[in-house]
């Protein structure tokens, strides 16, 4: 049998009030993570897959509300939660690390007194045992003289040291579940790869759960055990790394893998591409969300809404799935 | 990474490059921005590079490389401290405000940031007219206007939107068809898709390509994703705090690369295949401040095989081979 999820949302729609009429920024969305692996949620810019995250820890922006679905952490509803217990699961259980981490940390005060604090508000123990345990997170995200680095203003670090540190703050309730958003999509490429393989051993030591959101299929390729893939507010496949790589079932995806530049392809000039652009949020569509864009497109993708269609291990959101082959 | 190439001859001189066939030539150019406290931050540190009409030449490095700095020396958008600049044979690094206006027409810039480029109250037509009318008469904007939105594949009904209401990728468009406006021969592209989704990256990337061919352009591009740069370039030139570190053909840049660094941020690319995740040579430690760069070969401090002598010695360009070059005090002894 099946364990539980740690985080499993089922037909999640978010919804963002404007002078208009409500757009709908994500919908129909059901994700599992277990405890143990990293889950990749991937997609360009308005794919609906930081919305679905903040909507998981309950950090939506004020215009923003879940309308339709359910998000459950470790079996239970946490929509249905007072807003008391779910602050309290929040940073503790489960914590999340953004892109930009200058922007994150507070630049007035020292990082020592800053992850204490967290230590504090989330385990509850005393100011010195913070202190203590602050050193302690920051020898765990491999941050060379964790004592003297305490001491240090934000500003004093580098963009990967301050990475390190957000980690570090993450981590400090001991959380089932980390989400990162983009956390290494404003670090150089050097740098990224030294905060990939922390985040990889990370996982590996602690046993949570990762949901890992990029839009960098090299970064989804090196990190994550499965993969969700999102376009236009939707889930439109999932699949494990592997066979999603070697033989993707959506067009969309298929598309996604062959505009990535690669160093170990040996081609020049030209670069094959998705025509057109996705769609804006909001976008009144019938049918596939997709289909615009589809060099597949039939006259049924424009009508029908699409089901995601499930077997075994892999899931895929389009008609033509069953008859098409894109690797 | 490193192929023992058995003896390699360090040849004295680089190949003789015929110089009709250079446009523009960097000699030892140094740029250095003046901070509080008498120091300096060294951005650029005595760079010689040619580039030869017709080429993409691709201009990689991490933030604080000094990569976007050496881009705007060479069209004399910053100062030089020391050094100059030739562009077609003229020393543009000595001239006065009115020559090097005139010059410049002859060279463009695109910018990363599409948004903050264009002015949002201005729309496509006047921003396309302020160009046009720099090099074509007024009697014959309106055509040459559909011309380049033409050229850049946006629709004549651009026109009179505004750059809030195109996306991204098109707004790059709007960028490059004001740049290519003057009919310049040489553009510098500075992280033009580094703001773009992957899908439209491709597409841009793509439209570059094509104008290169069709208009006989000169491009140096500036980028720090080796994957994109690769693609699109004929030669790189790796940079690291201030000074190129390796040049050489693409191709062989990244199957083969000289430089110690070059072979740790060739390695630290995601691959995007999960069936060829190699063990990462993951570099230690951090870029050291370039307002005290360390002494020796800059690269030192990170270095896994740095040792006595490459604190002591500045290691200098030197051709390695046919068309390449690299500043390392340790090539041909490395395995």
């Amino acid at each position: 049998m099946n364990p539980i999820a740690v985080l499993r949302t089922e037909d999640l729609a978010v919804e963002f009030s404007t002078q208009d009429a409500p757009v709908r920024a994500v919908q129909r969305v059901s994700i599992e993570v277990y405890a143990g692996e990293t889950v990749a949620l991937v997609g360009e810019s308005g794919s609906g897959k930081s919305v679905t995250c903040l909507s998981v820890m309950g950090l939506l922006p004020e215009t923003g509300r879940v309308s339709e679905g359910r998000i459950e952490f470790k079996g239970k509803d946490i929509l249905a939660m007072e807003s008391v217990a779910r602050r309290r699961l929040r940073g503790a259980a489960m914590s999340m690390v953004f892109q930009e981490p200058m922007t994150s940390l507070n630049p007035v005060f020292r990082i020592g007194s800053q992850i204490a604090e967290a230590v504090e508000v989330q385990t509850g123990i005393g100011r010195k045992e913070a202190m203590h345990r602050a050193k302690d997170l920051l020898d765990l995200v491999r941050i060379p003289e964790a004592s003297r680095r305490l001491k240090n203003y934000p500003h004093e670090l580098s963009g990967g040291m301050r990475q390190r540190v957000m980690i570090a703050m993450a981590l400090a309730g001991n959380p089932d579940l980390l989400i990162a958003d983009e956390p290494t999509t404003a670090l150089d490429v050097t740098v990224q790869a030294q905060i990939l393989e922390l985040l990889a051993e990370l996982q590996a030591e602690l046993g949570m759960a990762l949901l890992f959101v990029t839009h960098d299929l090299g970064v989804v390729a090196g990190i994550a055990d499965r993969v969700y893939v999102m376009y236009g507010g939707q889930v439109v496949e999932s699949a494990p790394v592997r066979p999603l790589f070697a033989q993707p079932r959506m067009p969309y995806t298929a598309g996604l893998l062959r505009s990535v530049p690669s160093l170990s392809r040996d081609e020049v000039g030209r670069m094959p591409t998705i025509p057109g652009q996705g769609p804006a949020p909001g976008e009144a569509q019938r049918g596939c969300t997709f289909a615009p864009r589809c060099e597949f497109v039939q006259e049924a993708c424009r009508v029908e809404n699409v089901p995601i269609l499930e077997s075994g291990n892999r899931a895929v959101r389009c008609l033509r799935a069953e008859e098409l082959s894109l690797s | 990474m490193f192929t023992g190439r058995g003896a390699v001859a360090v040849l004295s001189t680089p190949q003789t490059i015929a110089p009709a066939k250079i446009i523009v030539s960097a000699r030892n150019v140094h740029v250095r921005f003046p901070v509080v406290g008498g120091h300096s931050v060294k951005a650029v540190t005595n760079v010689s590079l040619d580039i030869r009409r017709g080429e993409v030449f691709g201009l990689v490095g991490e933030s604080g490389s000094g990569k976007t700095t050496l881009g705007r020396a060479l069209l004399r958008l910053v100062d030089l401290s020391e050094g100059s600049v030739l562009f077609d044979g003229k020393d543009i690094s000595e001239m006065d405000a009115h020559q090097i206006r005139t010059m410049r027409k002859r060279m463009q810039v695109i910018f990363q940031d599409p948004f903050g480029s264009l002015n949002p109250r201005m729309s496509v037509e006047s921003i396309l007219q302020e160009a046009v009318q720099l090099v074509d008469g007024r009697s014959k904007t309106a055509f040459r206007i559909s011309e380049l939105l033409n050229l850049v594949g946006l629709s004549d009904s651009a026109r009179g939107r505004h750059p809030h209401e195109f996306s991204g990728g098109q707004r790059q468009r709007i960028c490059i068809a004001r740049a290519l406006a003057l009919r310049p021969e040489f553009i510098v592209a500075d992280e033009p898709v580094a703001a773009l989704d992957v899908s439209i990256q491709a597409q841009i990337i793509n439209l570059l390509h094509d104008l290169k061919q069709e208009l006989n352009l000169t491009m140096l591009f500036i980028a720090h994703d080796l994957a994109v740069v690769r693609h699109i370039s004929d030669r790189i030139g790796v940079m690291y705090l201030g000074s190129i570190q390796e040049i050489g053909p693409a191709s062989e840049v990244v199957a083969n690369p000289l430089h110690p660094y070059s072979s740790a941020l060739l390695s630290a690319v995601p691959v995007p295949d999960p069936t060829q995740q190699m063990k990462r040579q993951v570099l230690d430690g951090d870029l050291p401040s370039p307002i005290h760069p360390p002494s020796g070969c800059v690269f030192r401090t990170r270095c896994p095989v740095a040792d006595a002598v490459c604190a002591d010695t500045v290691p200098q360009l030197s051709s390695v081979a046919p068309d390449r070059s690299v500043a390392c005090l340790k090539v041909g002894q490395l395995d």
